[in-house]
């Protein structure tokens, strides 16, 4: 793709999983935001304030518009990356709402941690739910009355999909639970996964979404009534007295505010609202290429009796070893010729080293600026070691 | 050579480094910063907690990649011998810290940084080393490392004591009747060379004066019962004999033994050691003896006292007191002022 023309000759990146390279266009905006109007949002009146302001707000309908829910419901609120905006929920839940918190084997320390940090500060139970092959949960294993679930909707070794995200957000709303998504590896690359799909909150980072490094948090607007304000500061507020406040989070208009305190990163969400649009504007036919890549790549590495591959199934992201090979030492010999992949655990180190007992992995996360040539060089390359 | 060995490996490191960091400024920050890397990797491992990657593992990628890429078939046996090199580095550094500290510990503590074999250490006082048989295997040579560290905290309570030279039932000679200072013990070997130095240090500084001076003979014997110095047993015996018969007659025979020379400017403690036999150095022994006035029965008398079994009983307490109540590594030492000194002393 032109958008990522910036790319040196035989560089190959493919760590997509933990942050996407960024279109011209998002760098373009970032850029622009800097130069033509830098200026701190939703607080001044000038007329760079007002460009802004509009961007930031257009923004926040466009992220709603992605994940096709209703801005009646939804607000769209930014923070630091998915981590934070989990912890922030989390650590606002009145505790007395909830009996037990839920979240599933295959999940990045993101919700992995902060669960345990949940039931520690709660004083309440933890169910570690299995995931099956396919990425769906086993609803009828698990009784979710008054439960907090926080799981992903993909994973950030293999791509496996949460597929009945709609059954499990039914079965936890009618059991009298809430449910937290961690979207992060699903909204770049398989948002229709989410889309539509009502839940409480679906926290994710733009840095994953071919935008630049933000968090974001679309969250119900009943989710407030379950929160105790204690992560607060500037920008929240309508009025301030001695020893109370009046959140601007009362009023619909100012919802996002809710999870928003101190100045924010206004250039990197301008960007994000440009990597929206660059998303949606991706051509079927770039679509059908990037599908084909990693494809091609999955089932290279399927084909030879070595490579011991984790996911069971064809996607963005996969991870394996290779027999009688020290992962990290592949890595760096991958990366002598100029091709960037992960290696480890990738923070989902209690499934990987845990549960599965695995050996340190490779990780291929691959995106929409990887050419078939990308694919030809690593396969190239991998041939030989694998001989 | 043991303890210079553990101290030359644990300065290479250093010196190259800092003298690297002379033209390459930026290496210091690179080593420190994976020294801290490593350090944190043992850290977590010594608690038994994962280390995912490591110092030795960013070492073996950044020397194997290139490798995997052209010769992936060499990797592994590459891999295998890294391995290997890594354990043997981190088992020579432990060891040369520790032995280093160990070495360090026993100067301070005996004087000498070779425990066992006090001679092979040039780096300790100057002294004449009362040797322990050297091991004889590997086995006993790790038994005897282990038992070196006994040795060395057993005797660190006793660098912190008085000492008392009258504490001690030594056979001593008194140098000087008329002495009125404190007393001072002095444990010597007549064929030692620094025991020689010492006495004529002691005797040009005023050291005999000042103090009431116990002359400790002592002919150094190694676990075989051989003497380290020829015709020490000999003079020892001698000056017990003589001593016995007419006082001041040992100080006369040390005397010559420690400050003449003979016709051709040779020392007599060099020919003694060196070129007499024992009926030479017996004939010039009495040959002394005879010149201060003493008349053959006499001689005789001191003859047959060499060799009775109470001048025998004399030499094995003073050995059993020096090699097992004071535990010292080499003569000469001296005990006085509360202090006890091995080594050469140095008049001011």
């Amino acid at each position: 793709m032109k958008d990522f023309d910036y790319l040196g000759k035989g560089e190959v990146y493919l760590d997509g999983a933990c942050q996407s390279l960024r279109p011209r266009a998002v760098i373009d905006a970032v850029n622009n935001y800097y130069t033509k109007h830098n200026s701190c949002g939703e607080r001044v009146k000038y007329k760079w304030g007002v460009e802004t302001d509009d961007k930031v707000e257009a923004t926040r309908e466009e992220m709603l518009k992605y994940l096709k829910l209703p801005k009646r419901k939804y607000n769209t609120s930014f923070t630091l990356n998915t981590t934070y905006g989990i912890n922030l929920i989390l650590s606002q839940l009145k505790t007395d709402k909830f009996t037990k918190i839920m979240t599933s084997e295959i999940e990045h320390n993101s919700p992995f941690l902060a669960s345990i940090a949940f039931a520690k500060r709660a004083g309440v139970s933890r169910e570690v739910m299995k995931r099956n092959d396919d990425g769906s949960i086993p609803l009828a294993d698990y009784d979710f009355t008054d439960a907090v679930v926080v799981v992903n909707s993909a994973s950030n070794f293999d791509g496996r999909k949460l597929k009945n995200l709609k059954e499990l957000n039914k079965a936890v709303h009618k059991a009298g639970g809430i449910l937290i998504i961690d979207a992060a590896q699903t909204l770049g690359h398989a948002a229709e996964v989410v889309q539509g799909i009502e839940v409480d909150a679906i926290v994710t980072s733009a840095h994953k979404m071919y935008g630049p490094s933000l968090g974001v948090i679309v969250w119900r607007d009943d989710l407030m009534d379950k929160l105790i304000p204690s992560w607060l500061g500037g920008g929240m507020v309508d009025d301030v007295e001695k020893e109370s406040y009046l959140l601007s989070a009362e009023g619909k208009e100012h919802r996002y505010t809710r999870f928003e305190s101190g100045l924010q990163a206004w250039g990197e969400i301008v960007g994000f609202g440009a990597s929206l649009k660059w998303l949606q504007e991706v051509s079927k036919k770039d679509w059908r290429n990037f599908k084909n890549n990693y494809t091609e790549l999955y089932e290279f590495l399927q084909s030879s009796e070595k490579v011991h591959l984790v996911g069971s199934e064809p996607n963005p992201t996969m991870s394996f070893y290779v027999e009688g090979i020290d992962s990290h030492l592949l890595g760096a010999a991958l990366s002598r010729e100029n091709i960037m992949a992960r290696t480890g655990y990738f923070c989902v180190h209690y499934y990987l080293d845990h549960v599965l007992g695995l050996p340190p992995l490779v990780r291929f996360s691959l995106g929409l600026h990887n050419k078939p040539e990308d694919i030809a060089k690593v396969k190239k390359i991998l041939k030989n070691v694998l001989k | 050579m043991v303890c210079i060995a553990a101290f030359i490996i644990l300065a290479i490191v250093g010196i190259f480094v800092a003298v690297a960091s002379i033209f390459k400024p930026k290496l210091w920050k690179s080593y420190t910063k994976a020294l801290s890397k490593a350090w944190g990797c043992l850290w977590k491992k010594v608690r038994l907690q994962k280390c995912e990657t490591g110092f030795k593992e960013d070492v073996k990628n950044g020397l194997l990649s290139r490798v995997m890429l052209k010769k992936p078939k060499l990797v592994k046996p590459l891999s295998i011998i890294i391995e290997v090199l890594s354990v043997i580095i981190v088992v020579v550094v432990i060891w040369a810290i520790l032995t280093a500290i160990k070495s360090l510990l026993a100067i301070w503590v005996l004087g000498s940084c070779n425990v066992t074999k006090p001679s092979a250490c040039s780096m300790g006082a100057e002294m004449c080393s009362i040797d322990e048989p050297e091991p004889t295997n590997a086995l006993e040579a790790t038994g005897r490392w282990f038992t070196e560290w006994g040795e060395i905290f057993e005797a660190i309570p006793d660098k912190f004591r008085s000492y008392n030279a009258e504490d001690y039932n030594f056979n001593y000679i008194t140098v000087n009747d008329n002495a009125t200072g404190s007393v001072a013990a002095d444990i010597f070997d007549p064929g030692c060379s620094v025991c020689m130095q010492s006495y004529r240090n002691q005797k040009a500084s005023g050291f005999f004066d000042q103090y009431n001076v116990r002359m400790v003979p002592l002919a150094i014997q190694d676990a075989d019962n051989n003497y380290k110095f020829k015709n020490s047993e000999i003079v020892v015996r001698y000056m017990f004999a003589a001593e016995q018969v007419r006082s001041g007659l040992a100080m006369v025979l040390l005397d010559h033994i420690f400050t003449d020379r003979d016709d051709d400017g040779i020392s007599y403690q060099n020919l003694f050691n060196e070129e007499y036999s024992h009926e030479e150095a017996t004939a010039k022994l009495e040959s002394w003896i005879k010149a201060e006035g003493v008349d053959d029965a006499d001689v005789a008398e001191i003859r047959k006292i060499t060799n009775s079994d109470e001048v025998t009983t004399k030499m094995q307490e003073n050995r059993e007191i020096v090699e097992n109540q004071i535990k010292v590594k080499g003569i000469p030492t001296m005990i006085y002022d509360g202090q006890r000194h091995t080594g050469l002393y140095k008049a001011e």
